[in-house]
């Protein structure tokens, strides 16, 4: 069947389908190679829903010996359509639909959007709308942003936003006003983006499918670009790249459309499954691959249950082998993860690779990280998490360069406290310990703040001889070093300076500390990110743009995003993931561990009071109403697809680990562990009854 | 109790199978016994589908974990699967279950986080110090007139018992009200428009509404919002009910007298669909309606309807005969021959009756100090000292039974405590809001903690010196080392030089002379440094390293992690707290004042049989639900338990006030007028206040009956006099009755 599925000849236009672990990608590059050893002059475009999903093709480009890695381009369409609009934004200019078309596009990336939807929102709030809604401001931001992406990528006005919303609402009639709220600030939004320059994600897809690529210019341009396509979890898109492709699909050469069966895991962010089975219709031949490489036997017979109703009931020594539950369930959640390390700890002592383990619950607290991490590192186990990245400032090198910030910039008038800046100084200075940073800050502390370092002259005798004088001394290099501070530095510029000029010297914190520069790289690239659609704006002058970026921080403007990027912490281990995000990887393990199996953040979808992704679907029938029974139904739909989606990557067992309360402190009784607990209890039931 | 020893009343119980059933239930009679059984015996019989549940709701959180490990004991014992099969909730835990299954219809997301009520007394005191600022002359005109200008200055700023406490209390009475009534400021302030409104009242009105705009500025509701907002959810949405009422078609309510109307609106919208509800209360210990919600009308108004079968418990074997004809005699005589006809309603029957010979729970024999109703008049102090070298006497005597003493205000049994401790008398104050296991292991965390953000203070390093090694107190041996230790440890000049010797380590010379005090001390200072390292860490994560490091049983560990989930929400609700902010907080629980849902090893409940030989304190109200050998029942004047008569005092009339004007009575009367449809009527002075007493003397008659049914053997009933106190007059009618001088 892979064979079959790589014939680019036989196959010119493909679409293959198949569940998870039936060997979809493999077929893709093995037509991948052939599309490079049949036609090496033409180019592959490689699209995938995210960047995590293109991790085999980057591998498999890595260990190809290609002449030329250009034959492939592996994008997201969001990136393509974003470099699309920079090299044609005259076209759009054409148009007239901003008010200032011949200057230059200022793009917004998700936390500037917030950033500027806060401008906008703001007054709205003040004056009363959204009385009814409990929502912290940002929250409100990020859901009144995710409307307008979701008319975007769906296809339909933004204007039309309030009428789908309220035509699905059963609730309180009273509640329905919201909506017009929610119209009113998106609204506002857009008008204030048509007026700025200001290419938000939605603004970006609109003026993509409506100007650019209808354009002839540019149809020539981009079929010129790419002859083959591959497109990879199709599903995981939404329905506005569907349509692009769909009308592209025909002037390739040919094309390989794959689509998980199973997926539309990402369907809160516009993933739409029904649409991208439409490319079926489109294609010369469908193949559909049914064979599970990965799963354990046991675990195929479970697989087998759960999606035929009507198959036999499993035996429990079967589920028991499948599933695997504790004798003795611990009452609280600390001593559930003191077991759970140690029955990692036997896994590997038995030989179990500590990369085939994975720890999977569907939120990943700070707590519960920390805690498996550091039981399993105690045990030597090597761990890695995969989480939604921290915000900016807990990194403790970048608070360190944060605090130093604040120190040299007086004008921003935001000093740092004393214990931001006794770690910042810890930090910045590895032989000064805690106790003596104390004495020397104590001497330059008001009201727990800290305006500027003590200079050396200034600190008493008595002081001075209870630390050695070398360290006095680099604490003065530190204090002079910030006084010189030009105040009209770009923040960019000067951080990059501390880094180079102080911190990585030698006897400073940053010396030979590889992860430490990494660190100041992301904030420094997240500060041009962030100043760039602000600096064109009157009086954005150097210190205006450090103070409302370090402002932006500190309120976690630039950090509560609902879809915060992935960041891997750790070298390759047990991963410690949550469940979505594994799914998204498309890995198999030997051993999964299910942790919270009470919590309904296995099933549930993200409750938004200000939009909701199913209404906002283009699958959904303009004027239904959205009930209870559809938010049940989706959550044993979601949940049937999670379990069957984990047990398809599970090639040995899976651990179901319980507390009699859970990581919140109460006793949770979801559906998952409901599933279970029954699972257990028919079958021991038949079994008593043979 | 088992099977076999049923009462003829509790097989009645548990014939049930469907349909609405009520019981009236007597202090001491089994109910959670029998409700729990209810519960197995359902679950055992009835047949439910995988994804349904025995719902059982009850008051209190320490409630919830007896009932959950009872019905867990009964179905493992049945041989089923414990935890499977049922739920067990308060109203308020249900009232967030109901939210979170559609939170959008309440106008939240599924991260909505609960703001506890220490946070919400903190936004209300902010903001009804703003308005009294705002509104200092209409507030001054307020006060009594004849106060001298120092007097009236003082209660204006006396933020424990002046205007800022009242306005504070009014505004919290005001707001559960009008959350009760499912009232939001918009739409008060719609209302208002129709019909003028007093300047009190749009004073409530407006820190109601900055109340709320600070929650939604959190992303937190209170627990009223839960109970209001669960309501709303189920209003609107009949297929959740019809979802819900599918997921739980038995509903099994415990003290059902303590329950508002909304909450009983919830419950009933359930049951109506199922068809199955059973409600097991007392109406005559309903104790927390003058500072809730609740309302024991409601019980009896379900209990009088015709479609449900009402049954009693009325036997109790908890005290002996005298006690319980002395309880008995005082429902009959509020409800025959109070002076006060308007509240002869306040007690009902049944009347208790003890149990049959052969039941396994047999009342306790009657001696001749069974029953003692002192009828000397004292004085503040003297009665004081009654207790104590009555209190002193019965431990001498029974120096394994359980004492308690009761008052009705917790300033009484505070200086009651006084009085104990400077008589060297053992007590226990169960004013507790935390176990002392979980403030134990909260202060370990606090004393190291302040070692990590006060590094340089050596009385902090001594104690956490002292904490650190408090597993070594149980052993002698090594207890005598920690001594030693701190002796060297007290010694230090500067922290510094033992933490980072900059020149040649201390320990190492003491390695060679003492090398088993050296061992310990530098054990600590490895974990210090380690903290040190750990500091950049959200204080929360900081909590829990220092957890790794200290040898703690499972519930303590537990108990740190709940801490540290309870700091991550003090950061979130908080972001300019530093450190020191934080550590308060945690020490307010260690101190005992601030709230705390703790976990335990045992539950969070009080068991009284842990401290025998010693004297607990509480007042009435936290003694429901508890029993003790002997009981000291004090204060029992006409200040505490007020009548009606003419000298009377209530506690809401304040003295300091024009009038003695019951300012929260009319604003709540007021509240009232607003949402009715009486558009004619008007708030005026005065307003409420005949109502207001009259449920305040029905709540006094329910604590003075609770405190009697607490005694299991032996009571002890006294009073204080003076100016204006006299004995009760339902003491005064025991004592008749009695047929005391």
């Amino acid at each position: 069947m892979q064979q079959q599925a790589a014939d680019i000849t036989s196959f010119p236009h493909l679409f293959l389908s198949g569940p998870a672990s039936s060997g979809k990608t493999s077929a893709a590059l093995l037509r991948l190679q052939q599309i490079l050893s049949s036609d090496a002059r033409s180019t592959t475009l490689v699209l995938v829903p995210q960047q995590s999903l293109a991790k085999p093709y980057q591998d498999y480009l890595r260990s190809s010996n290609l002449p030329s890695s250009q034959q492939i381009s592996i994008q997201t369409m969001s990136s393509i359509v974003r470099r699309m609009i920079a090299l044609f934004w005259p076209l759009i200019a054409s148009r007239q639909v901003f008010r200032h078309p011949f200057e230059p596009p200022r793009f917004l990336t998700l936390e500037t959007a917030q950033y500027f939807m806060a401008q906008v929102a703001d007054p709205v709030i003040d004056r009363g709308h959204f009385a009814t809604i409990t929502l912290t401001r940002n929250r409100l931001f990020s859901q009144l942003l995710d409307n307008l992406n979701k008319s975007a990528i769906v296809g339909f006005p933004h204007t039309e936003l309030a009428r789908r919303l309220k035509s699905a609402w059963t609730g309180d009639q009273s509640q329905l006003v919201v909506y017009d709220d929610v119209q009113l600030a998106v609204n506002a939004f857009r008008e204030f983006c048509l007026e700025h320059n200001l290419l938000d994600f939605s603004l970006q897809v609109e003026l993509f499918r409506e100007i650019v690529w209808p354009n002839e210019t540019f149809q020539k341009y981009f079929q010129n670009q790419y002859q083959h396509l591959i497109y990879d979890n199709a599903e995981e898109d939404p329905p506005y790249v569907h349509d692009i492709v769909g009308s592209w699909i025909k002037s390739l050469q040919t094309s390989l459309i794959i689509m998980d069966e199973g997926g539309g895991l990402r369907s809160f962010l516009g993933a739409d499954p029904a649409s991208a089975a439409k490319f079926a219709l489109q294609a010369d031949t469908c193949l559909h691959f049914e064979q599970n490489y990965v799963s354990s036997p046991p675990v195929v017979a479970l697989l087998g249950t759960m999606q035929s109703p009507h198959a036999q009931k499993l035996p429990h020594s079967t589920i028991s082998q499948a599933l695997i539950i504790a004798s003795k369930q611990p009452r609280f959640f600390p001593e559930l993860l003191q077991s759970v390390s140690q029955e990692i700890a036997d896994l590997v002592l038995n030989g179990t690779p500590a990369e085939e383990i994975a720890v999977l619950s569907p939120f990943l607290s700070d707590p519960l990280v920390f805690e498996l991490s550091r039981r399993l590192s105690k045990a030597g186990i090597p761990t890695q998490s995969l989480r939604p990245s921290l915000a900016l400032k807990s990194n403790p090198h970048i608070q360190t360069v944060l605090t130093l910030s604040s120190l040299a910039h007086p004008d921003w008038q935001q000093p740092p406290d004393l214990y931001q800046t006794l770690s910042a100084l810890s930090t910045a200075i590895p032989r000064l310990d805690p106790l003596r940073a104390r004495l020397i800050l104590e001497q330059a502390t008001f009201n727990q703040d800290v305006t500027l370092l003590p200079s050396l002259v200034s600190l008493p005798k008595e002081l001075t001889e209870r630390i050695p004088s070398d360290i006095l001394q680099q604490v003065e290099k530190l204090r002079l070093w910030l006084d010189s501070v030009d105040q009209n530095e770009p923040l960019d510029y000067f951080i990059s300076r501390l880094f180079s000029e102080l911190l990585t010297q030698p006897g400073f914190g940053f010396s030979e500390n590889q992860e430490a520069g990494e660190h100041t790289a992301r904030l420094i690239q997240s500060y041009q990110k962030f100043k760039r659609p602000l600096a064109a704006d009157k009086g954005a002058d150097a210190s205006y743009l450090g103070r409302e970026y370090y402002k932006a921080l500190s309120q976690g403007l630039l950090s509560a995003l609902f879809v915060p990027e992935e960041e891997v912490v750790g070298e390759p281990g047990v991963l410690i993931a949550p469940v979505m995000t594994f799914l998204m990887q498309n890995r198999a393990v030997q051993h999964q561990f299910w942790l919270n199996l009470g919590s309904k953040g296995w099933y549930e979808r993200l409750e938004q009071p200000l939009t909701h992704p199913y209404v906002l679907n283009r699958q959904w029938q303009p004027g239904k109403k959205w009930t209870t029974d559809d938010e049940i139904a989706l959550g044993r739909f979601n949940l049937e697809r999670t379990l069957i989606g984990l047990l398809r990557r599970c090639s040995g067992q899976v651990h179901l680990c319980t507390s009699d309360y859970g990581e919140s402190g109460v006793e949770e009784k979801g559906l998952l562990l409901t599933w279970a607990q029954n699972l257990f209890r028919s079958a021991l039931r038949e079994q008593e009854n043979d | 109790m088992t099977e076999t020893t049923l009462r003829d009343s509790q097989t009645e119980v548990l014939r049930y199978r469907s349909g609405w059933m009520g019981i009236s239930a007597v202090p001491g009679s089994g109910k959670t016994w029998t409700l729990s059984h209810l519960a197995a015996k359902l679950l055992l019989t009835v047949d439910l589908q995988p994804d349904q549940e025995i719902l059982v709701v009850t008051f209190a959180n320490s409630a919830v974990d007896n009932f959950t490990s009872r019905i867990g004991e009964l179905v493992r014992d049945y041989g089923l699967l414990e935890g499977y099969g049922y739920r067990v909730r308060t109203l308020h835990g249900l009232a967030g279950d109901i939210i979170r299954e559609r939170p959008e219809l309440a106008g939240l997301g599924n991260d909505f986080r609960i703001l506890d009520d220490e946070d919400a007394q903190a936004i209300l005191d902010e903001l009804s110090f703003e308005q009294l600022k705002k509104h200092e002359e209409f507030f001054s005109q307020l006060l009594k007139p004849d106060l001298s200008d120092k007097k009236a200055g003082e209660m204006m700023r006396d933020v424990k018992s002046g205007m800022p406490s009242l306005l504070k209390d009014l505004a919290h009475s005001f707001i559960s009200s009008a959350k009760n009534a499912g009232q939001l400021p918009t739409d008060l302030a719609k209302l208002q428009k129709s019909r003028p409104v007093t300047p009190l009242f749009q004073i409530c009105l407006d820190i109601y509404h900055g109340y709320q705009e600070r929650l939604k500025l959190l992303g937190a509701v209170d627990f009223n919002d839960l109970i209001y907002l669960a309501w709303k959810c189920l209003k609107s949405d009949p297929d959740l009910v019809r979802q819900l009422a599918y997921r739980w078609p038995y509903i099994l309510e415990d003290e059902a007298q303590d329950s508002s109307k909304q909450q009983q609106a919830i419950l009933q919208t359930l049951a109506e669909q199922t068809g199955n509800w059973v409600r097991v209360g007392d109406t005559n210990q309903a104790i927390y309606q003058s500072f809730t919600t609740a309302d024991p009308r409601l019980l009896k108004e379900y209990l009088a309807r015709p479609d449900v079968l009402p049954l009693d418990l009325p036997e109790s074997g908890r005290s002996c005969q005298k006690i319980i004809d002395l309880a008995n005699r005082l429902n009959n005589w509020v409800q025959t021959s109070h002076p006060n006809e308007a509240v002869r309603d306040s007690l009902t029957k049944p009347f208790i009756i003890p149990t049959q010979p052969g039941d396994s729970q047999q009342n306790p024999p009657c001696n001749a100090h069974s029953v003692e109703l002192v009828t000397q008049p004292f004085s503040s102090d003297e009665e004081l000292n009654f207790i104590v070298r009555q209190a002193k006497a019965w431990l001498k005597a029974h120096p394994q039974d359980t004492v308690a003493v009761l008052a009705l205000i917790n300033a009484r049994v505070n200086t009651i405590a006084e009085t104990l401790k400077t008589n060297k008398i053992d007590y226990v104050d169960i004013l507790m809001k935390v176990p002392r296991e979980t403030r134990e292991t909260i202060g370990t965390v606090v004393n190291l903690l302040k070692l990590i953000f006060y590094p340089l203070d050596l009385k902090v390093a001594d104690k956490a010196f002292l904490v650190f090694y408090r597993h070594f107190r149980t052993d002698n041996a090594r207890s005598r080392l920690v001594d030693t230790a701190r002796g060297w440890f007290r010694n230090l000049a500067k922290l510094e030089d033992f933490f980072y010797p900059a020149e040649g380590d201390p320990l190492e010379e003491l390695s060679y002379t003492d090398p088993d005090t050296a061992s310990l001390l530098a054990d600590f200072r490895a974990a210090v440094l380690r903290w040190h390292q750990a500091a950049y860490l959200p204080f929360d994560q900081l909590m829990l390293v220092i957890s790794q490091d200290l040898p703690l049983q499972p519930f303590e560990l537990a108990t740190v992690h709940k801490a540290s989930s309870f700091i991550k929400i003090q950061m979130d609700n908080h972001p300019e707290w530093a450190p020191p902010e934080l550590i308060d907080a945690l020490t307010d629980i260690a101190k005992n004042e601030r709230t705390f849902f703790s976990v335990s090893e045992t539950q969070d409940a009080f068991n009284p049989d842990l401290y025998r030989g010693k004297v607990v304190l509480c007042t009435c109200h936290k003694a429901k639900g508890l029993e003790w050998d002997k009981v000291f029942l004090t204060s029992v004047n006409n200040y505490d338990y007020p009548s009606g008569a003419e000298k009377d005092s209530y506690i809401s009339e304040k003295w300091f006030i024009l009038d003695r004007r019951n300012l929260q009575a009319e604003i709540l009367a007021e509240l009232d007028l607003m949402t009715s449809s009486e558009l004619n009527s008007v708030a005026h002075p005065g307003i409420g206040r005949i109502d207001a007493r009259n449920e305040l003397i029905r709540d006094r008659l329910r604590l003075l009956y609770v405190g009697i049914t607490r005694a299991k053997s032996s009571l002890t009933i006294s009073y204080n006099s003076g100016p204006d106190k006299t004995p009760a007059v339902a003491y005064r009618a025991l004592l008749q009755e009695e047929n005391y001088d």
